[in-house]
């Protein structure tokens, strides 16, 4: 059974925290705050898309085409799951 | 205090005016225009700290050049894109931690700085460097053994990071794998590295031949 963007989400708000060195719920208090596509800032979206990357077994790619995934932890989730979905049907 | 304005940089070179940031008064933020002074509503601590004190610097910069720094918003630094002097000037503003960097030219200029990676995971750098890098880069990152990759990583991504702000694109806008950062001259833009000490990485990148680099002090 493949994850699901909520989940997805959950690790990339973790992950995100983690390279922060923040605590989670004030990682979650403040993406709350920003927005409901939790927009954040891309260089900590790089950091933490890519140890997403890892932990969901995925490779993720900041080119052209992709790079608006890395203008929220929404987009960005979304990305992943798309890339888990494409992986498990392979 | 300087008694004369500086002259604009000549074609090609670019002013780079590396700020401490460590010290940031109350008055500082009143130099920043309204949008500005939102985004940094938006973030607490150091963080707000730094943004307003690297904000109030582009414009003590700018004023450096003859330019008034009224907080009405001579200069605006919408977020993701290049701030705009309106003078013929060009402007880019990177920070990181407490260190800025400002660079001016009279072209669209991009810089930017990040920190050496202090007991970085290799797997980690790796995950990076698979990620923002093209296939050449990424070749020759592999070719590369460890600890060397972090630092090589960190100098790809400060050139990839000056080639977008040059262009006046944010990381949400454009590909960093898109971006050659190898070569110090393309038809599109210039690069070069910037010597700012063993703990930042930093480079430059402007959309026209780079001729001369000009450190500057506030």
């Amino acid at each position: 059974m493949t994850v699901t963007v909520e989940e997805v989400t959950e690790v990339v708000i973790a992950c995100l925290a983690e390279k922060k060195g923040a605590d989670l719920d004030a990682i979650k208090d403040e993406l709350a705050a920003a927005g409901p596509e939790f927009p954040y800032d891309s260089q900590w979206l790089v950091s933490a898309g890519a140890t997403a990357s890892r932990r969901l077994d995925v490779k993720l790619k900041h080119a052209k085409r992709n790079a608006r995934a890395f203008r929220s932890v929404g987009a960005l989730s979304r990305y992943i799951h798309e890339l888990v979905i494409e992986r498990e049907a392979a | 205090m300087r008694l004369s304005p500086l002259p604009h940089p000549p074609t090609g070179a670019i002013d780079v005016w590396p700020v401490a940031l460590a010290e940031c008064t109350h008055a500082a933020v009143r130099l920043l225009a309204p949008e500005e002074r939102s985004r940094a509503d938006r973030r607490s601590g150091e963080a707000r700290r730094r943004f307003i004190a690297s904000h109030a610097a582009l414009r003590r910069v700018v004023a450096a050049y003859g330019r008034r720094t009224a907080h009405a918003g001579d200069v605006v630094a919408a977020y993701g894109r290049p701030p705009r002097a309106g003078c013929g000037l060009e402007l880019s503003l990177t920070h990181c931690g407490d260190l800025a960097l400002v660079g001016v030219a009279t072209a669209p200029v991009g810089v930017d700085v990040e920190s050496v990676l202090a007991d970085a995971d290799p797997d980690h750098v790796a995950d990076l460097a698979e990620m923002t890098l093209g296939d050449e880069e990424f070749q020759r990152f592999r070719m590369t053994p460890w600890p060397m990759q972090q630092t090589m990583w960190v100098r790809l991504f400060v050139r990839k990071e000056a080639c977008l702000k040059a262009q006046g694109h944010g990381l949400a806008d454009a590909g960093l794998t898109d971006i050659d950062a190898l070569d110090d001259e393309t038809t599109e833009r210039s690069l070069r590295d910037l010597a700012i000490g063993s703990d930042h990485v930093a480079a430059v990148a402007l959309r026209s031949p780079i001729t001369a680099i000009r450190w500057r002090e506030l």
